[in-house]
Order: C-alpha cells, then sequence, then structure tokens
C-alpha cells in the first residue's frame, strides 16, 4: 500500500497557523530546544557545512570567473574578481572551436541515445516488473552486472566492433552504443517503479480488453513519469559529458564532433588559453542546465514519493 | 490521458529532431577522395600564429583545385590517428612535432618513411643536416618532412635586473647566485619555471647535461644511468648547489609552465626558460627590456658560453599509408608548403621558425624577441642536445616526478639520480 502527503495540506496549515499562536510557541520552543541541546556545537557544525558549501562552490566560481580574464590574470590573481573583466572569451570560443555544429551534434547524439535507451528499457523494465519466475530474476540480475564493466575496458572490443560495423567515424555508432552503458541503472529504476504499480490497475485494464502494450502505455509509462524523468536526466548528463568514445570512434572531424571533443582544441600544451576554454565550458553546460532547470521539478517529486513509500 | 499524450508528444518531437540533427552533417569519405587531402594536425585554427598555415590552405585550394580538410586535434592527436589507422580512415597527411608515441610511428609502419620523396621533391636541399638526423630514426627512416622548430632561450627582464642592482645578465654561475640573491633582497622573485612539468622536465635535463658532451648527453637520455655516471652527478649537484642558494623561486617544484610564464609576462619573476611559443604572449615594454641569453654554467663545465635549446622537432609533415595511395596530391601540398612564400607567412606573420632555409631573411620579422632569437640570441649561447628525440616515450612523462623531486628543497643528488634511474629500469 502507497501513502503519500497531498501537498495541497501545507498551505492549510500555513493558514491556520496565525489562529493558533501557543502552537507556533511551543513549536517554536521545541526547535530551541533541540538547538538547545546541541549546544556549542551548533556553531561548529554550521561552521563546517558552510566550509563545506564554500569547498564545492569554489571550482564553480573560479570557472566563472576565468572565463571572463585574460591568462595572466588567471594564474596571478586566479579568484579575484577585480581584474579587467572581457566578454571576448565567449564570442572566440564559440567560434575558434565551432562550438554551433558541435553541441548541434552533441544534441544529436544525445537525443538519439536518449530515445534508444528508453525504447530498450520502458519494455524490459515492464517485462521484469511483472515477471514473477526464476528466469526474470535472473535477467535482472544480469542487467545489474552491467555496473560492473568498467567503460574503458570495452574501449578496444567497442573500436573493433565499429570498424567491423561500418559504423567508425559516426555519430550513428555513438548512439546505438551509448545506451549499453546507460541500461542497467535505467533498467534497475524503472523495474522498481514500475513493481510500485497496483496490480489492480493492471486487471482492470485487461478487463477493458487492453493487450501488454496498450496496459503499458496507458497505464505503466503515465504511474512511471517522475522515475522516467530521473533517469532520462542522469542519462542525459552522461551522454552529453561523454569524451572518451566520442573522440575515438566519432573523431576530430569538426562536421561530426561533439562539443566535448571541440573544447580541447581550444587549450593545447604550450599554447594554452584558459579564459577562452572556460567560456566554452560555460557554454556548452547551458544545455544542461536548461534540461535539469526545466524537469528539476519532476525529478524532485520522483525522489520525494520514492522516499515517502511505505 | 493528457499526460499520456504530452509523453508521446515530447517522444515524437525528440524522434523528429534527432531526425532533422542526423540529416545536418554528414562527414563524407574524404579520405578516399582523391580530390580532398585531409590534414590532421595540433596547429589549430584557434591559435592566431597559425592563421598563415590556415591562409596557405585556401592558397592551395585556388591554386591546385585540391581540397584541404583539416582535422584539428588537441594533445591527443597521436592516440586519434592511431585508432583511425586501425580503421584504415586515418588521414593523409598529418603536421605534428616529434616526440613520445611519434617517435616510433615509421618503424612501426604508422607513417610511411620519406626518405626518397624528400630528395625527389628538391626539399632535402633546404633543410639542414642536423635536422634531418633529428628526424631519422635507429633503423634509418626518415620520419617526416621537418618544417618547423624552435629556440628555449632564458629570457631575462633587464629592467628587474637593474632594480636589483644586478649589472648585466649573468654568465656565469656564481654571477646567476649573486644576481638571485640581490633580486631575492629587492623582494623580486629570481628564477621560473614549471618544476613538475615538462618545462621543468627540460631544465632539469639542461642542468644534467651540464658536463657531459654530445655524445654521453645521448647515451644517459637514451638509457638512463644516472648514478653511475660522474658527470651527469655534477650536474645534478649543480642543480642542488643553484636551488639550495636560492635561484628558483619559493615552491617551484610545483610550478607549472603556464604559471611560470604568467609570473614572468606579468613581471613578477625576473628570469624564466621560456620557449619560442611564448614570444606573442610578451607585451611591448616587456620584449623591449628582455634579453635572451641561456643557463650560465660554471668555469669546468662542458660548454663555454650559458646554454639554451634549439630544436627542429616542433612539427614535420608526415605521411600516412592513406596518403601514399595519393602521393601526387600530396606532393603538390608539401611542395607548397614548403614554398618561400608560405615559409616566409609562417615566419613573419605567425612567429614559427621554419626549419627550412628561408635565405636569412628577417626583414619581415614583426615581433622583436622573434628577431632577437634569429639574430643576436645565437651569438650568445651553445646548443647542447636537446633530449625530446633521445629520451625514450615510456621514460619521458613519469620524469616529470623525477623533477618534482630534484627541485625541492632537502632532497640530496643520490635520491634524485636514483628516482631518474629507476624509471628508465621500469620503462625496460
Amino acid at each position: 500500500m502507497t501513502t503519500t502527503v497531498a501537498p495541497e495540506a501545507r498551505p492549510a496549515e500555513r493558514r491556520t497557523a496565525p489562529a493558533a499562536p501557543t502552537a507556533v510557541r511551543r513549536r517554536r520552543r521545541r526547535r530551541g530546544d533541540a538547538l538547545g541541546r546541541t549546544g556549542p556545537m551548533k556553531y561548529l557544525a554550521h561552521a563546517g557545512v558552510w566550509l563545506y558549501v564554500l569547498l564545492l562552490a569554489a571550482p564553480l566560481y573560479y570557472l566563472v570567473i576565468s572565463a571572463f580574464k585574460r591568462n595572466t590574470d588567471i594564474f596571478n590573481q586566479p579568484f579575484s574578481p577585480f581584474t579587467p573583466l572581457t566578454f571576448d572569451n565567449f564570442g572566440l570560443a564559440f567560434s575558434q572551436a565551432s562550438l554551433g555544429t558541435a553541441m548541434l551534434n552533441s544534441v544529436y547524439v544525445t537525443l538519439g541515445a536518449e530515445l534508444v535507451t528508453l525504447l530498450l528499457a520502458i519494455p524490459a523494465s515492464y517485462a521484469l516488473a511483472r515477471s514473477k519466475g526464476a528466469v526474470g530474476r535472473m535477467v535482472e540480475r544480469v542487467f545489474a552486472l552491467g555496473f560492473l564493466i568498467p567503460g574503458f575496458a570495452a574501449l578496444v572490443p567497442t573500436v573493433l566492433l565499429s570498424i567491423s560495423l561500418g559504423l567508425f567515424h559516426t555519430r550513428e555508432f555513438l548512439i546505438l552504443f551509448l545506451p549499453a552503458s546507460a541500461l542497467p541503472l535505467t533498467v534497475i529504476l524503472l523495474t522498481q517503479a514500475m513493481r510500485a504499480v497496483p496490480a489492480e490497475l493492471e486487471e482492470s485494464a485487461l478487463l477493458d480488453g487492453a493487450g501488454p502494450l496498450r496496459v503499458l502505455w496507458s497505464v505503466y509509462v503515465p504511474l512511471s513519469v517522475p522515475t522516467l524523468t530521473v533517469v532520462a536526466i542522469l542519462n542525459f548528463l552522461s551522454f552529453w559529458n561523454e569524451y572518451f568514445f566520442s573522440l575515438v570512434i566519432i573523431g576530430p572531424d569538426a562536421a561530426l564532433r561533439t562539443a566535448q571533443v571541440a573544447l580541447p582544441t581550444l587549450s593545447i600544451a604550450n599554447a594554452a588559453q584558459y579564459g577562452v576554454l572556460a567560456a566554452g565550458i560555460i557554454i556548452t553546460l547551458v544545455p544542461a542546465y536548461l534540461v535539469y532547470a526545466v524537469f528539476a521539478d519532476k525529478m524532485e517529486s520522483a525522489v520525494l514519493a520514492g522516499a515517502l513509500k511505505g | 490521458m493528457r499526460k499520456t499524450l504530452s509523453t508521446a508528444g515530447a517522444g515524437a518531437g525528440a524522434i523528429a529532431l534527432v531526425l532533422a540533427l542526423g540529416a545536418c552533417a554528414s562527414g563524407g569519405d574524404a579520405a578516399g577522395d582523391e580530390n580532398v587531402i585531409v590534414v590532421q594536425t595540433n596547429w589549430t585554427s584557434s591559435q592566431a600564429q597559425n592563421k598563415p598555415l590556415f591562409d596557405a590552405f585556401e592558397a592551395f585550394t585556388e591554386e591546385t583545385g585540391i581540397e584541404v580538410k583539416v582535422l584539428e586535434s588537441g594533445d591527443n592527436l597521436n592516440q586519434v590517428y592511431e585508432t583511425s589507422l586501425l580503421a584504415g580512415e586515418e588521414a593523409d597527411v598529418l603536421l605534428v612535432g616529434l616526440l613520445e608515441k611519434q617517435l616510433d610511428w615509421a618503424a612501426n609502419g604508422a607513417v610511411v618513411p620519406v626518405n626518397d620523396y624528400i630528395d625527389e621533391w628538391g626539399i632535402a636541399d633546404r633543410i639542414p643536416a642536423d635536422a634531418l638526423v633529428d628526424w631519422t630514426d635507429t633503423e634509418g627512416n626518415l620520419r617526416a618532412f621537418p618544417y618547423s622548430g624552435f629556440t628555449w632561450p632564458w629570457w631575462y627582464n633587464t629592467e628587474l635586473l637593474a632594480q636589483a642592482s644586478v649589472e648585466g645578465v649573468p654568465q656565469t654561475t656564481d654571477e646567476l647566485i649573486a644576481a638571485a640573491g640581490k633580486l631575492r633582497a629587492a623582494g623580486i622573485a629570481p628564477v621560473v619555471f614549471g618544476g613538475i612539468d615538462w618545462s621543468g622536465q627540460k631544465i632539469f635535463l639542461q642542468l644534467l647535461e651540464a658536463y657531459l658532451s654530445e655524445d654521453e648527453a645521448k647515451q644517459v637520455y637514451a638509457e638512463g644511468g644516472v648514478c653511475e655516471n660522474p658527470k651527469a652527478m655534477q650536474g645534478i649537484e649543480l642543480l642542488i648547489e643553484l636551488r639550495d642558494a636560492g635561484v628558483f623561486v619559493d615552491g617551484i617544484e610545483g610550478y607549472t609552465a603556464d604559471q611560470a610564464q604568467a609570473a614572468y609576462l606579468d613581471g613578477q619573476a625576473a628570469i624564466a626558460p621560456l620557449g619560442s611559443w611564448a614570444y606573442p604572449g610578451a607585451s611591448e615594454e616587456l620584449a623591449a627590456a628582455t634579453e635572451l641569453g641561456g643557463l650560465p654554467l660554471p668555469d669546468d663545465a662542458a660548454y663555454e658560453q650559458p646554454i639554451a635549446y634549439r630544436g627542429s622537432t616542433s612539427a614535420g609533415w608526415w605521411i600516412s599509408p592513406n596518403g601514399e595511395q595519393k602521393i601526387d596530391q600530396v606532393r603538390q601540398l608539401i611542395e607548397h608548403m614548403y614554398g618561400n612564400e608560405v615559409i616566409k607567412g609562417i615566419l613573419d606573420e605567425g612567429g614559427v621558425i621554419p626549419v627550412a632555409d628561408f635565405g636569412g631573411d628577417t626583414s619581415g620579422v614583426s615581433a622583436p624577441l622573434l628577431a632577437q632569437s634569429l639574430t643576436e640570441f645565437p651569438e650568445r649561447v651553445e646548443f647542447p642536445v636537446m633530449p625530446d628525440i633521445y629520451v625514450p616515450a615510456d621514460v619521458s612523462n613519469p620524469m616529470y616526478r623525477a623533477t618534482s623531486i630534484a627541485f625541492t628543497p632537502g632532497t640530496d643528488a643520490q635520491t634524485i639520480c636514483s628516482t631518474v634511474d629507476e624509471i628508465y629500469a621500469a620503462a625496460q
């Protein structure tokens, strides 16, 4: 049985709060007591948390501020915002690395791989979720074994496969290959989500004459949308940021290379342009950030739903 | 139901977008097209100094009708090339330097030796003999056509030296130590370089060969055995003397080449060994104040003058097995790139030092430091053996750690030589 907290209840609670000042005071006192029990340690804990936040934020700040600086200032005053700042790095990064074409290629590979992953993972998860037998359990474990294969170990056979298929130096091979690395996590998460779908819903649909595909599409997929969103975002980030296989298999051709392969051409050993490179990185982060921003609420609800399931 | 429809709509939209993007770009099989030459290079268009190269490609296409397709690679060029070679889809021609994995390319069959072509195409006469030696491997294969070289002088900021009351550029070890003391007293950092990376490795080896003859240096670079070589140990003792006298900036063992370059170009350090690739980065004022020289040595060293590196291995034109299939078109491209107009262009506008004889005409060179490096600098220094083509590829990168250890205060000569020898032993 699944229980969830209706979000609508919270504003109602807030609305009633002014009418019950004693309850608020009691709650504040309780909170104060809780903090009071921690004693001076709470200040230490706060300081530790903020220090940790600063440590996490420092590289991001460094990346952003470097995107507006000259090389010399990046090295001599790495964290200072009080150096001459310029937007030129962004224009240079975009034109010199042909980032427009490269980002279109990244979108193509990422969306293509995403679609293939979901097309394979959704029916597989549905079958595994409904399976009651030993074969189903074994297949699910086989998917889990996929976590044990490190990406680099697959490099040589993957290159040989792409050559033998006549797909070396193509983006399409990556679209076919990347889902293989994403399927284990995707299938396992989706299977768990689909197991939570009440069997009564499926039975009702079957009584109404729905076939297995109709049940999947009209019952399981809509109820799995939060988890689908989570795996879609995780896969998007993984595919978008993939570098090594894209470099080796798609190659450096400016018409085909992805954004992650184009970026390093902005900075080579003895002629590094770190400001331009930082600007290029920020440009390529924008799509990833937009995807996250658009789907963030769905992802959070999926996580919360998972947390509150009993 | 609405949610189902919106999910379906999003999926259909994504499929349509993927199909549209898939149709957008197509690489085509340029490697097999006889009217297209594919050039793979780490001379990226993002570097302003490479503009004359790309202009030369355009001029070549206009002149011959042969298209030049450039594959720009970063520092991973050799890995990308070797993988594409496996697929038989490698570029026809490469413009890249001679170091690390490239050292073995001709012997491994990854590229075609150009011994015959360089004579047939009349280019051999224009290449200095020592450059041909550098580009020839132990099996006698001329690996590629030598194209661009470098100088690696020690830069002295004469204004900062004067501020610290240092009279003139140091010419001996004692003068260098005295200069470093005065610079420190005036609050100016003395010598800076990347103590933890490739730039510091070269300075470490420069000190190592201070007492070695050319042949001895080549042997030590190729085989190691530093601890057993008394002259190499003298070089390490010299390093320790300079380090402990405060000649190098504090924390040199953690500096990167980029940090060191920035420190000199920003006027924080008075002395830095920087390669010719750094010339364009110097401001007019700094270039005017900079005198290019070498590493000052003691009286009993193997060289009478300060020493600095120079080389002919920055870049060469390599021909791949695919390139040999269309050798006539490749010949036209190579001959075009060795044309006087192109060579002068990459020198005058790009600041790239050509290996081929360009007649000594530096009148068109506008960059003052480049001009100085071609005229006065060679008279001030002697040029020892450049280690890159003798140090085995498997040793080169691990030696960065040994370099950092060597520049760390408190490390003795025995520890330094043992660390280096262990790297050679591990590579065998």
